[in-house]
């Protein structure tokens, strides 16, 4: 969508916001919009409220269906995993992105690159980050209500003790499972290739050799950031530089 | 004893398992017709899903001699599964003249034994199979017969618009050659090019002389109508030639001349399609096609998706071939599941595949058709308009359990896993959801920070205000001590202001109480019922001198006695005794600080 006519129309959502209207009437002109299979309009109203840097995991979910249906895996699959990232506890979710991802032309063999990050990304995989968050402090706010009881007023009754090394344990759990999933999702980039055959070379430069052509909707990690190139690894730990106009960071 | 006996079997059965994997075996000539004094490059290609292909097996053929000429390996994944194939080639020189079949080239063993299908070759009484024009090119001026040379030529000079013309450039030399061949591909302004690759290697005798022939293919597709021509190609390699051995330092530097070849341009016509019996809906799709459509299942329950495939299958420039055209659907939900082409190559001819998936949800019981999808394509072959369609397919639909009519909303429909797979994406969500800030972490937002930090502070404070009342309490008599200066002033100010008021009982007694309640601090004993001796032995124990020990006593003493002798009450004495009273006190503060 050209820019002006996105200027046109964020200006309009915020008049019609100030009128009483709201983000939702978007929202639901893109499922409208789905429903009648206009897929292009579906996209280009969902992409609004992106473009108002507003995201939900639904907002996503939808944006990745109305991709799929048009045709662009790519995007399709990025947009699952964005909102996978938001909500790992929605199923749709998952079974959407399992569902796109084994579409992708070309599929390769997954390999255990590093084990203590599998295991861990499965301990945490079911969990939302924010809820992980809000659980740690309410512990750790429990934990400092205790603290104080017992050292800043003296609290010497029996069941004192007990609680305040339980909630320690239970603090500890939490936060570590906060960090791990933290790290997992936002500190180690992760990007999906949108373009079918995406040259993968040797080195970043148009110059060096093909090694192999990506097809859209492959999921791989971002190990390098080079001008204009991303070093990327695959899931079968292979390694190459892709310009990054053919890739989109998750 | 009994696990023994499984892995046995299971050994035993292993090799049967490997040998019951599917395989695939192609032969392919490069030339079907040889002269004597040429020769044929077979290539064997045994495919299948294994990594570990075995080596196809070759009958005894004594019309040829057989030369092993390497191989080639070549690994695809695609939607998961894995095709190997290697590729192994021979090369063919012929023995005597005639028409040989080529078969019995087989692969694997007993009931898995796969064999390919046979070939001919023809191998001519005459020593070349060359044509006029090449040996006519493979003569200079002079009518000498050249070291090499670079040819191209294409299958049609008049195709017509995105029918397939073959450009095939060959690369003759009858010299050793120095390094590997550079080439330039040919320019193909007006034509979408795809690369078919070059042929093994082959030899050919042309005017007497033998020369190894490198082919190059590609298929070209013009887009536009009228003159177009295709570039010259370039060939740069190091020759092993006369004048470069004349060239060379005493022959010792291998004697190699750098030369480059080009093609002449090559004129193309191309012509449009044919007006006449051009059907309305024709979308320029050019080639020879057929058209399937098949469904996962027959049989299913109202809004249980359906998952139909369309394929157009064929040679021709597949990337530009239109979808199929479904009619009006009665009684089904039609979604866009997926579409997918697939290119081959297949003897020089570009084809392949577009596969167009689309999930039918039925929306009532009873038998519903999925109708016959129409396509249309020009066949150049025969230059007419052709139209296919594929088999309509009937479904049963039944009720299922506890069925209702459904709006033909979406929101509707259900999120439907068949079997366990999915057979298409799960529906929208109807709620956007809490929206958010893009990229927003909750463990960087400032307030999620302030409501962790805070009480931290606050746990800090309060620690710190406990550790300082503790401290001070654990330390009473310090404190006292400290304070006991202080205090005994403010007696003093108070008596000074009763002997003002004139009340000199109350003077004398909180004069004395002043110094009595310093003493006692600064010990940190009780100040109550202490005697004027227990006073003295306080001071003494504390290593007071003598002499104010004696100072101390005698302003006690006189405290008392003015108690008591209304006559000492006189404001003179007053005044002496306050100031008696502040020396003894501010001599006994200088001892404690020291």
């Amino acid at each position: 969508m050209p820019k002006w006519l996105c200027a046109i129309v964020i200006g309009m959502l915020q008049l019609s916001s100030a009128a009483g209207a709201s983000v939702d009437s978007v929202f639901s002109a893109g499922n409208s919009h789905y429903e009648a299979r206009h897929y292009d309009s579906a996209i280009a109203a969902y992409e609004l409220i992106l473009a108002i840097d507003r995201e939900s995991a639904p907002l996503h979910f939808n944006l990745g269906n109305a991709y799929f249906r048009a045709g662009d895996l790519g995007h399709a699959i990025l947009h699952y995993a964005k909102a996978e990232r938001l909500d790992p506890t929605d199923a749709d979710i998952r079974a959407n992105l399992d569902f796109a991802r084994s579409r992708v032309a070309v599929q390769v063999d997954g390999v255990q690159l590093n084990p203590v990050r599998a295991v861990l990304g499965s301990l945490v995989g079911g969990f939302r980050l924010d809820r992980l968050g809000w659980i740690s402090s309410v512990l750790f706010l429990l934990l400092l209500g205790g603290l104080a009881y017992r050292l800043g007023f003296r609290g010497r009754a029996r069941w004192l003790m007990p609680a305040i090394y339980v909630t320690v344990v239970m603090f500890v759990t939490a936060a570590a499972l906060t960090t791990i999933k933290y790290r997992l999702d936002y500190l180690i980039p992760r990007a999906v290739i949108v373009t079918n055959d995406a040259p993968v070379s040797t080195g970043p430069s148009d110059q060096a050799e093909t090694e192999l052509l990506a097809a859209a909707g492959m999921m791989v990690e971002i190990v390098n950031d080079q001008a204009g190139w991303y070093e990327i690894q695959l899931e079968n730990a292979r390694r190459g530089w892709i310009r990054q106009d053919l890739v989109a960071v998750i | 004893m009994r696990q023994l006996v499984v892995i046995a079997i299971l050994v035993l059965l292993l090799p049967a398992a490997a040998l019951a994997e599917d395989y695939e075996i192609a032969v392919e000539l490069s030339q079907d017709t040889i002269g004597m004094d040429e020769q044929a490059i077979l290539a064997i290609t045994v495919s299948g899903s294994s990594r570990d292909l075995p080596r196809p097996t070759l009958p005894v053929f004594p019309a040829f001699e057989l030369l092993n000429s390497g191989s080639r390996s070549n690994m695809r994944i695609v939607n998961g599964a894995t095709t190997t194939s290697n590729t192994y080639l021979f090369a063919l020189i012929p023995r005597q003249a005639g028409s040989y079949v080529i078969s019995g080239i087989a692969v694997g063993r007993g009931n898995q034994r796969s064999i390919a299908e046979p070939v001919t070759i023809t191998v001519l009484t005459q020593g070349s199979t060359v044509d006029n024009s090449t040996a006519e090119a493979g003569r200079d001026a002079t009518g000498q017969a050249r070291d090499y040379w670079l040819e191209a030529d294409v299958s049609t000079k008049t195709p017509y618009v995105n029918q397939q013309v073959t450009l095939t450039i060959r690369y003759y030399r009858a010299v050793r050659q120095l390094g590997s061949p550079d080439l330039t591909h040919p320019t193909t302004t007006g034509f979408w090019r795809e690369y078919l690759g070059n042929k093994p290697p082959t030899y050919q005798q042309i005017n007497g002389r033998r020369y190894h022939v490198l082919e190059v293919n590609y298929a070209l597709f013009p887009t536009i109508t009228g003159k177009l021509t295709i570039g010259r190609a370039a060939l740069s390699v190091n020759l092993a030639t006369r004048r470069g051995q004349r060239n060379s330092v005493l022959g010792l530097f291998g004697g190699g001349q750098q030369v480059t070849l080009r093609t002449q341009p090559i004129v193309v016509d191309v012509r449009p399609l044919p007006t006449a019996g051009k059907p309305v809906d024709f979308t320029g799709s050019v080639g020879n096609y057929s058209l399937s459509a098949s469904a996962n299942k027959t049989t299913a329950e109202v809004n249980e998706p359906i998952s139909v495939t369309f394929q157009i299958q064929g040679s021709g420039n597949i990337k530009a071939v239109a979808d199929p055209i479904l009619p009006e659907v009665d009684g089904f939900q039609v979604h866009r599941e997926s579409t997918d082409e697939s290119v081959t190559n297949l003897n020089e001819q570009v084809g392949g595949s577009r596969t167009v998936n689309e999930v039918f949800i039925p929306r009532r019981p009873g038998v519903l058709t999925i109708p016959a999808a129409r396509f249309n394509f020009f066949d150049p072959r025969d230059g007419r308009y052709r139209e296919i369609a594929s088999q309509p397919i009937d479904i049963t639909v039944s009720e299922p359990e506890g069925w209702a009519q459904f709006d033909d909303g979406g929101y509707a429909t259900p999120n439907t896993a068949v079997g366990g797979e999915m057979s298409d994406i799960r529906f929208i969500k109807t709620e956007p959801g809490r929206l958010r800030p893009t990229g927003g972490i909750l463990l960087t937002n400032p307030v999620y920070i302030a409501v962790n930090a805070l009480p931290v502070l606050a746990l800090i404070g309060l620690i710190a205000w406990r550790a300082r009342e503790e401290r001070l309490r654990a330390d009473v008599g310090r404190s006292r001590s400290r304070s006991a200066g202080k205090a005994a002033r403010r007696r003093l100010a108070e008596a000074r202001r009763l002997s003002e008021q004139d009340d000199y009982l109350a003077f004398y007694a909180e004069l004395s109480r002043a110094v009595v309640a310093y003493i006692a601090d600064t010990a940190n004993v009780s100040p109550h019922g202490l005697s004027q001796d227990d006073v003295a032995a306080l001071l003494t124990n504390r290593g007071v001198a003598e002499d104010l020990v004696a100072d101390v006593r005698g302003l006690l003493q006189s405290c008392d006695f003015a108690r008591f002798a209304p006559q000492a009450g006189a404001v003179q004495n007053r005044q002496s005794a306050l100031n008696d009273a502040e020396v003894v006190i501010n001599r006994l503060e200088e001892l404690r600080r020291a």
